[in-house]
């Protein structure tokens, strides 16, 4: 059902020639009720392995650091 | 069949001991949203899933959940191994040392054992990727408790980089999901 | 030696950890070919790696996956576990 939509899609950099991903993220106006949906990461810059692994990811557009609470409950 | 690399994926190296952390840390062990439960999960869900793409990622996440597991029990053994008695009473953990010693056993610090109540394998594979989606938020939950409960550098690190996994194990499973719900909708209306 | 292992294992776990992120990524884009080309490329430089490290220190992986010189190195220590105050992995 997402075939031709053209949406959010995450991690993407305009200067990198690819072949599309057939499964974007659909419109907002068309999204199905009562149903998740998650963007799907295209393909764009990556670490160098070293920093990778310091990091915990490849990906720098997954890079989620956390500060540590000295009270706790952050929420 | 599985393969033993003798190596971690990600280094511990302890110096302190400190069985106190160790009692917290052993929740990632064999508690509720641990690393354990989550290996067993994904490899039980994989028998079930209808494309290729759920069927590998499945198959791939519980493996490295095996990795990490081997992580936190390194990590539990390396707070735990050059304990004082004194130092172990001291931090609450002489019921620990009274069935256990300074052993890494899979339960949680208060005693709790691994039980597969803890995950579900529902036979519906949206269900069950829903499932891993909550999983891998919970495992993240769990170690931002943990990276609050610490100060040692030495057990941060680790558990800082345990926490990034969850958060790109999300968006893998996210992408399977969208796929999942294609597939259903592809199947059911032609 | 142990600054070679250290560093040969270093190495290794960087260069794997590239190559298990792509495995995940290609799991949900099968037909990227970006991300196909750079595992390939790493997957290379990983192989090179670990037959280096073999050969100074036995298998890295069991079952098979590596030769042994005499006496059977696999059972030799440390264990990846197994750190105690800067020896160890």
């Amino acid at each position: 059902m997402y075939d031709g939509y053209q949406g959010y899609i995450a991690g993407y950099e305009p200067g990198r020639p690819e072949k599309p991903d057939r499964h974007y993220m659909p419109p907002v106006n068309n999204l199905v009720l009562a149903q998740a949906y998650i963007p799907i990461q295209r393909y764009g810059k990556t670490f160098p392995p070293e920093e990778a692994l310091k990091q915990g990811t490849l990906f720098p557009e997954l890079v989620r650091p956390y500060a540590k609470s000295k009270q706790g409950g952050r929420w | 069949m599985w393969l033993y690399e003798k190596k971690l994926q990600y280094p511990v190296r302890i110096k302190k001991p400190n069985p106190q952390m160790a009692m917290y840390i052993l929740s990632q062990f064999g508690g509720p949203d641990g690393e354990l439960a989550a290996s067993l999960r994904y490899l039980s869900q994989r028998h079930h899933m209808p494309i290729p793409e759920a069927k590998a990622m499945l198959n791939d996440i519980g493996t490295e959940e095996l990795a990490h597991f081997e992580m936190i029990g390194a990590m539990v053994h390396q707070l735990m191994k050059n304990a004082s008695l004194e130092q172990i009473k001291a931090a609450g953990a002489g019921t620990w040392y009274t069935d256990h010693d300074r052993a890494t056993w899979p339960g949680t610090g208060t005693g709790v054992p691994f039980t597969a109540s803890y995950i579900m394998s529902k036979g519906d594979p949206i269900a069950d990727l829903y499932e891993d989606l909550a999983a891998e938020q919970k495992a993240r939950a769990t170690y931002e408790h943990l990276i609050d409960l610490a100060d040692d550098p030495d057990v941060i690190d680790p558990l800082r980089w345990l926490r990034e996994r969850e958060v790109v194990h999300f968006q893998r499973f996210g992408e399977i999901l969208m796929k999942l719900q294609e597939h259903r909708d592809r199947k059911h209306v032609f | 030696m142990t600054g070679l292992r250290e560093s040969l294992l270093n190495q290794i776990r960087a260069v794997e950890f590239a190559t298990l992120e792509l495995n995940l990524f290609l799991n949900s884009h099968p037909d990227n070919q970006h991300a196909l080309r750079d595992y390939n490329n790493h997957v290379r430089q990983l192989m090179a790696l670990k037959n280096e490290y073999e050969r100074n220190f036995g298998p890295l992986i069991n079952f098979g996956f590596g030769y042994s010189r005499c006496p059977w190195q696999w059972i030799n220590d440390p264990w990846p576990w197994e750190y105690d105050s800067g020896r160890g992995y």
